[in-house]
């Protein structure tokens, strides 16, 4: 089904790397990915392993020291956009067709310009509207990100809002632009969770009325479950699994899945321990040899500490990048909390309404 | 007359202004006229009045302590110290004619044995309103047969002043001058120079910084910071000369100042300004750099703007809100001058007179100095302030 769907980003053989003292780190290592249009794709993956590294190459906004290999390949709408170094060539597809929303929106504004002129700005650079009708446009786009009274609050600045607000201002400059995609850096990070849950549905509902693609960053599954169509799983500057939401959460065939979906807090009960992933994700500074994963793998097999495991077919959909789907790997137990999800999801949700109703009774 | 009376109407107009915005501010008067509650209730107002206020109070703090300082070193030792200083020739005198000559060059300054009434005496005079100074000199006679020695007052003139510092005898070619007219025509010659050395900086300092911060570590960025390096690790003194050597003899420049030359004021505003120039450039790119790392630049990058946009509306106006603060007191603080440049350039400006009057005991002109700096600082901060809260709309005035 999904391939029958347009693809608005084609990802192949990505490598990025950062010199750094004289050395080369590569933090992504060939990672291709297809991105449909319309679709919500969320990226996952704990802090480092190159999530949002991975989504500033669609947008070249690499830090100075960073290059991409001559090897990979990115297009856009068919374009090769991975070669585009300077702001000039990036004009045009840069804030005006993938627009970036990042994590913190307490700095992501200018605290020395007003909310009206960081929306108009956008609008008078990306589509030559006047000043007036940059005005009209901006109140326009602040009424659908829910901002009350923006004929007002147009000339406010941003240390004028709270964190919540003023994320809705970056969505609304992110709005302004009309992208064709929408690259979410971990939006909700820093907000509160009933903020989080609000920016969330804004999202979503924007969504359904632009029509536009969403690459969701975040290390979050639990944001995730709530949005996104696919997931993909980064370790170590690679996708070692992705696939529909479904199939990430009832079927997840990788160890590092299966790690994460174990220590989400959501699905523990209160007599079992916490379960967590062991050790650290891996370093750059040396090569990696195999797979990244395998020295906090308990399931890890004498050949993933020495060759790179294949990117294996699970269906259409659903593809990891794991040794244990190799025909001659042995037949191996998912951990327990992953084998009935679907009755632990099923239980948290009643604990919770038991627990919303007592509260609501008190 | 006419001085009395626009005097005293300044003083009644600047007293119910002040009642006024206090009432205003304080919601004991009401206005119906939304324009004038902003005006006289904006928050900046009352708190720039405050500040006044408040500086008046240390301002005057101040000047008792140095005036107390003074005036013990002028009784120290039995006042033998000071009438050394201020009689010529003490030793080869008669002692009592000496004496003599020295209790009269006391009272032509105005001191008395009671240090308090000369202290609200010097505050009484220097109260601003309009007030009739009149000066007289004194002279002392001795009777040659009696061997007593007596007074003879001069009355030299009256003058109407708003402001009276006292007079100058010790300095330099002053003969019992107004302590103001000195300062104030020394002001003149330093601020002649101050100001072009201070336009130097301000605008070779800022673009400099500019341009390194923008090609961080690039070519000119090194030659930047060898340069601020060497300016700071250099002693000023020594900086001075070496500009002086380059302007002067290799150049050409003249070095000697002349009133009314504006040649003259090149070599000495020049040295200056490119000594300063190196710390406005330190900070402006320091600045700079902080705001290229922050994340709403990352963000304006991301919305697709251009590098020159980017560096014109969200770097430099952010980088320079801690750096506008101090350019009112570089401003006024070229009214100052500098001892050493003034030194090398021979030029008679304010930072040579501190010197001169510190070395001939002239308190008046000490003490004048001192005020006028005070004074020069307090509003060259307020002003600071006054200009960062504009460009920074996160500042307000207000305790709420």
């Amino acid at each position: 089904m999904a391939e029958e769907r347009e693809k608005i980003l084609e990802v192949k053989n990505l490598s990025v790397g950062f010199l750094s003292h004289g050395k080369k780190m590569h933090v992504i290592r060939d990672v291709s990915l297809d991105v449909y249009k319309g679709e919500t794709l969320a990226i996952v993956g704990e802090s480092g392993s190159g999530k949002s590294v991975f989504t500033k190459t669609f947008t070249g906004m690499l830090d100075v020291n960073g290059f991409i290999d001559p090897k990979s390949s990115i297009k856009f709408h068919g374009e090769e956009i991975s070669k585009k170094k300077t702001t000039k060539e990036w004009a045009g597809i840069r804030g005006k067709r993938i627009a970036t929303i990042f994590q913190d929106p307490m700095t992501s504004l200018n605290p020395l310009l007003t909310i009206g002129y960081q929306i108009m700005e956008v609008l008078r650079l990306h589509h030559g509207l006047s000043k007036q009708e940059a005005k009209e446009e901006a109140i326009n786009l602040l009424r659908k990100v829910r901002i009350p009274e923006p004929e007002k609050r147009i000339k406010d600045y941003p240390f004028q809002y709270s964190g919540g607000m003023r994320q809705r201002v970056v969505i609304a400059i992110a709005l302004a632009c009309r992208p064709e995609i929408l690259i979410c850096d971990e939006p909700t990070t820093a907000l509160d969770v009933t903020v989080q849950a609000q920016i969330l549905q804004l999202i979503k509902e924007l969504q359904q009325e632009y029509n536009w693609t969403t690459i969701f960053i975040t290390h979050d599954l639990g944001v995730v479950a709530n949005i996104a169509d696919r997931i993909a799983v980064m370790y170590g500057g690679q996708i070692v699994e992705y696939g529909t939401a479904e199939d990430i959460f009832y079927e997840p065939a990788h160890p590092y899945t299966w790690a994460l979906l174990s220590s989400l807090p959501q699905l523990g009960s209160k007599d079992e321990p916490l379960v967590y992933i062991k050790g650290n994700p891996p370093s750059f500074n040396t090569e990696i040899i195999g797979d990244a994963f395998a020295i906090r793998n308990e399931y890890a097999m004498k050949i993933d500490y020495v060759m790179d495991p294949p990117m294996f077919q699970i269906s259409d959909t659903h593809f990891a990048k794991t040794w244990l789907l190799d025909k001659n790997a042995p037949k191996v137990e998912k951990p327990l909390i992953i084998q009935n999800l679907r009755a632990r999801m099923k239980q948290a949700a009643k604990d919770l309404k038991r627990e919303v109703g007592d509260y609501d009774e008190k | 007359m006419a001085t009395y009376i626009i005097g005293y109407l300044l003083i009644i107009l600047v007293v119910a202004f002040v009642v006024f915005v206090e009432l205003v501010g304080h919601k004991v008067i009401f206005v119906n006229n939304a324009r004038i509650q902003t005006i006289f209730g904006h928050p900046l107002l009352r708190y720039s009045l405050r500040r006044i206020g408040s500086a008046i109070i240390s301002i005057l703090l101040a000047i008792t302590a140095t005036f107390f300082l003074i005036r013990f070193k002028v009784d120290a030792n039995g006042g033998l110290d000071f009438c050394k200083k201020v009689v010529t020739n003490w030793d080869k005198m008669n002692e009592t004619i000496a004496w003599a000559q020295c209790a009269a060059t006391k009272a032509n300054l105005g001191i008395t044995e009671n240090w308090f009434v000369d202290l609200f005496t010097y505050f009484f005079n220097i109260l601003p309103f309009p007030k009739t100074i009149c000066v007289s000199s004194f002279e002392s006679v001795v009777d040659e047969i009696t061997g007593s020695v007596q007074y003879y007052e001069v009355l030299t003139g009256c003058r109407t002043t708003v402001m009276y510092l006292g007079r100058a005898f010790f300095i330099t070619a002053a003969n019992g001058e107004f302590v103001t007219d000195v300062i104030f025509s020394k002001m003149g010659v330093s601020f002649e120079v101050g100001i072009i050395a201070v336009l130097v900086e301000i605008f070779l300092g800022y673009p400099m910084g500019m341009m390194m911060a923008r090609r961080k570590d690039g070519i000119f960025d090194r030659i930047g910071n060898a340069y601020i390096i060497s300016i700071d690790a250099i002693p000023g003194v020594a900086y001075y000369y070496i500009w002086m050597v380059i302007l002067c003899t290799l150049i050409g420049l003249p070095r000697k100042y002349e009133a009314g030359n504006f040649l003259t004021l090149l070599a000495p505003a020049l040295t200056m300004g490119f000594t300063g120039m190196a710390g406005i450039a330190l900070w402006v790119r320091r600045y700079m750099l902080d705001e290229f790392n922050s994340d709403y630049v990352k963000f304006a990058r991301s919305k697709g703007l251009s590098e020159n946009r980017i560096l014109a509306v969200h770097i430099l106006r952010n980088a320079i809100v801690p750096l506008v603060r101090s350019i009112p007191a570089a401003v006024l603080g070229a009214l100052l001058g500098t001892f050493y440049l003034e030194k090398i350039y021979v030029i008679p400006g304010v930072g040579g007179l501190l010197v001169d009057a510190n070395d001939k005991s002239d308190f008046y002109v000490l003490q004048g100095i001192i005020i006028v700096s005070a004074l020069i600082s307090v509003v060259s901060y307020l002003l600071g302030d006054i200009v960062t809260a504009v460009i920074d709309p996160r500042i307000s005035f207000s305790k709420e």
